[in-house]
């Protein structure tokens, strides 16, 4: 079994065959090209290409061409020489689909207060200022008894600035500090005769409240605000009564880190904002129904979960996030498989705790605050995908015979076996994009298998919401490539921490960024404002392992011997998330404690954890007495 | 202005910057005016980093390249006659490392708030702002008119041309 790299020469004789074994993924559709004589199988050439569609709709045959073009291309055919092929196998593939959600738990909304806390690059001067805030219009009509803080919009010059506040000076009016809107902090402070606090870069300072009483506190370089972070410090600036500081603690707890903060007191209720409840998740199972709340967090609703094993099906409370989410999924899957949606069953679900950046209600620059979430992952399952109409569809479209192959899961195990080093008994993990799916197979080659809820798109999600964006073929960039910070024109420090130097001089869009190295050394600087290198790579790392380490022990415990893991010897990782270049090590060094030997599969030597299931169809074709 | 603010300042003249303080060189085109070479300083002051002015013929990549290897910082800008200008460092050999138009009061800022950030090594700001429209011009004006050394400038322009012309002949004097 090796792959011809010599274009096919001979004329076919009768005996042989030409098999495409065609695997439709919920990412990926995978092409295993293989010449059939007898029982002698030469594999020739594979091809790959994005799944077009939802797996099992008709919208898969575009896909289809291309990754079967790619594969009759590099076996010396013409790239629609289809007619070459004299069988198509397709998987049947599993009827499930995976839908992915954040449900945001806590969030910050500032009522009785109005703060600013962000980090503008530069900010102007140290210290604290206590004042009331003054339009910066007004301020030749202060009184030279009164202690201000002029707001300061955009339109004016920093020398006209630095002017009327040098005069208000003059005039004996004490100026504590200044919220500035564009990025001029520094240059007014070094215009004045003395240094005060000046917060800039305030996107929306029209919304700055004016004669309120404010606090604008900026840190030295390198140091963070301690006093408007501290709710007693608060308290003391503003006379609050303990009931008060209470309610100022919210304020404090989004300003921590920051460099420069202001608090602004303002009358009671100007900031109103409804809340959506996260809901409750109703899970069925044999013993009748569990209910658990969303916010009590991933470890609640996850052993729920497992209280229930197996899930009959799961259900949201109507009018909640989480109770649309279901829905969703619901529909989705009724829409593909034209079956009632009552009839659709979310099998499985998985849910992750997340930190999500949150715009805070109320605040004036667009701060945001860290809050908790949790990231769902569900899975559904029907009967069957409609995989025959599919199958008739394609042998009309390309004029050859398509036949449907045998359970995906017994496909991948027949694929993962043609890994050297391999037998059975052998458990194998298939991590995918959509779902995380584990198979057994004894010595009797009798096989259980396990649908899982959970993979490449939900570490995807997750990455988004931790770094606090929405584009997901960033998210996808992030989880396939390692990190690196970009040091001058021609050096960059690697997360690992290695240095490497270019001949080139590296773009300067990339230039002091933390950037994505692509395998080309293309290097994708992250447009995330001032993030560094370990938060990235922190959050990345903990989605991976959140989703894929959890699942593949979940996985495992469903189809090991008497459900004890420790009776699993060996477990073979396919799929295209056992690609990633840390998934595979993760994985391996958390099943080491279990003793299981585990790593990443390379199925017919040389193709890596890719075309696992393409390649048992094929194998099957000889077994079935194709 | 107090000492704190000594941040930008014509090299070889009375408003020159400390000896020895690390700078980012700016070099332009003798014609070029002080408000608009003031306007990169802005950009390099809020990031708290000095620029040295200093003035020369030569195309803008020409007083880009002259301008990093004067700089302690290794940092240099370069703007020519027609309004282009080059941010080059000592470390890339050949060509200027950032070429832009500055024509616009912000762009020129962003020149020297970019020129600066590379001199800290931290990311320069994300975009080029566009050309000139009516706002970037409006801001100049206010500064013109309430500078409070308005009335000096004429005084500082005549000592500054003054200046150019005796080096001029001294060089000349020099060569002869």
């Amino acid at each position: 079994m090796r792959q011809c790299v010599i274009p096919w020469i001979f004329e076919r004789m009768n005996l042989m065959a030409i098999v495409a074994g065609i695997d439709i993924g919920n990412a990926t559709t995978e092409t295993a090209l293989a010449r059939v004589d007898g029982r002698n199988v030469t594999f020739i050439a594979t091809g790959i290409s994005d799944t077009t569609g939802i797996k099992g709709t008709l919208q898969n045959i575009a896909g289809l061409r291309a990754s079967l073009g790619m594969a009759l291309e590099r076996a010396g055919f013409k790239r629609d020489e289809y007619g070459a092929v004299d069988v198509i196998r397709l998987n049947k593939a599993a009827p499930v689909i995976g839908d992915v959600a954040m449900e945001t738990v806590t969030e910050t909304i500032v009522t009785e207060s109005t703060m600013i806390g962000h980090n503008p690059s530069t900010p102007g001067g140290v210290g604290v200022g206590l004042g009331t805030t003054i339009s910066f219009e007004g301020i030749d009509a202060v009184r030279t008894d009164e202690t201000v803080i002029p707001v300061i919009g955009a339109k004016h010059d920093y020398d006209f600035v630095a002017a009327k506040i040098r005069e208000a000076i003059a005039r004996g009016v004490k100026v504590a500090a200044a919220i500035c809107q564009s990025d001029d902090g520094v240059l007014i402070v070094n215009r004045l005769p003395c240094v005060i606090p000046i917060v800039d870069e305030v996107s929306a300072i029209e919304r700055v409240p004016l004669g309120m009483r404010c606090c604008v506190e900026v840190a030295p370089p390198g140091r963070v605000v301690e006093l408007l972070a501290n709710p007693y410090d608060i308290a003391t600036l503003f006379d609050l009564s303990p009931e008060e500081t209470k309610q100022i603690v919210p304020v404090a707890r989004a300003l921590v880190g920051n460099r420069s903060a202001v608090v602004i007191r303002t009358p009671l209720g100007e900031v109103k904002e409804r809340r959506i409840p996260a809901g409750e998740l109703y899970i069925i199972g044999p013993q009748g129904k569990r209910t658990v709340n969303v916010e009590d967090g991933a470890d609640a609703i996850q052993n729920t979960i497992l209280a229930c094993c197996p899930v009959e099906n799961i259900f949201g409370q109507p009018g909640t996030n989480v109770g649309g989410m279901m829905e969703r999924v619901r529909r989705t899957m009724s829409d593909l498989t034209e079956i009632p949606i009552a009839d659709v069953y979310i099998k499985d679900l998985l849910a992750v705790d997340t930190l999500v950046p949150q715009k805070v209600v109320g605040g004036v620059a667009g701060e945001f605050s860290l809050e908790s979430g949790v990231a769902l992952a569900v899975m559904v399952k029907t009967e069957e995908l409609p995989m025959q109409k599919l199958a008739a569809a394609v042998a009309r479209d390309l004029g050859v015979k398509v036949e449907v192959g045998g359970v995906e899961a017994d496909m991948a195990i027949r694929g993962a076996l043609t890994t050297p080093g391999t037998k059975p008994p052998i458990a194998i993990l298939d991590l995918g994009a959509g779902s995380s799916d584990a198979s057994f197979m004894r010595t009797d080659g009798t096989v259980t298998l396990t649908h899982l809820a959970g993979a490449g798109n939900m570490v995807n999600t997750i990455i988004a919401s931790e770094l606090g964006f929405e584009s997901m073929e960033l998210a996808e960039a992030i989880k396939r490539n390692p990190l690196c910070r970009v040091e001058s024109a021609f050096h960059i420090r690697q997360e690992d921490g290695t240095v490497r130097f270019f001949g080139e001089p590296i773009d300067p869009s990339a230039y002091g960024r933390v950037s994505l190295l692509h395998d080309n050394d293309f290097m994708q600087p992250l447009m995330l404002g001032n993030i560094n290198v370990e938060r990235v790579r922190s959050a990345r790392r903990k989605a991976k392992q959140e989703v894929f380490v959890k699942n593949a022990i979940r996985a495992l415990e469903q189809v090991a011997p008497n459900n004890n893991i420790r009776l699993v010897d060996y477990v073979v990782l396919v799929g295209g998330s056992a690609k990633d270049f840390e998934i595979a090590n993760m994985i391996t060094d958390a099943l080491a404690r279990y003793g299981i030997v585990a790593g990443r599969g390379n199925i017919r030597s040389t193709e890596g954890p890719r075309n696992a299931v393409a390649t048992g169809l094929v194998l099957s074709s000889v077994a079935d007495g194709q | 202005m107090n000492s704190r603010t000594a941040w930008f300042g014509r090299v070889d003249s009375d408003s020159a910057l400390p000896e020895k303080m690390p700078a980012i060189w700016l070099v332009t085109d003798p014609s070029y005016p002080e408000a608009e070479a003031r306007r990169v300083a802005d950009g390099c002051e809020e990031e708290g980093t000095p620029l040295a002015w200093s003035v020369r013929s030569g195309d803008t990549k020409e007083l880009a390249r002259f301008a990093c290897l004067s700089s302690q910082l290794e940092v240099g800008i370069g703007i020519g006659r027609d309004g282009s200008a080059a941010i080059a460092l000592v470390a890339v050999n050949n060509e200027p490392y950032i070429e832009m138009d500055a024509a616009d009061v912000r762009q020129l800022r962003w020149l020297g708030q970019a020129a600066a950030r590379i001199s800290k090594s931290q990311p320069i700001p994300a975009e080029v702002p566009e050309a000139a429209d009516e706002s970037g011009a409006v801001a100049l004006e206010p500064t013109a008119a309430l500078n409070p050394a308005q009335e000096d400038n004429t005084a500082e322009l005549a000592r500054i041309v003054a200046e150019a012309l005796l080096n001029g002949m001294r060089k000349g004097g020099g060569s002869v």
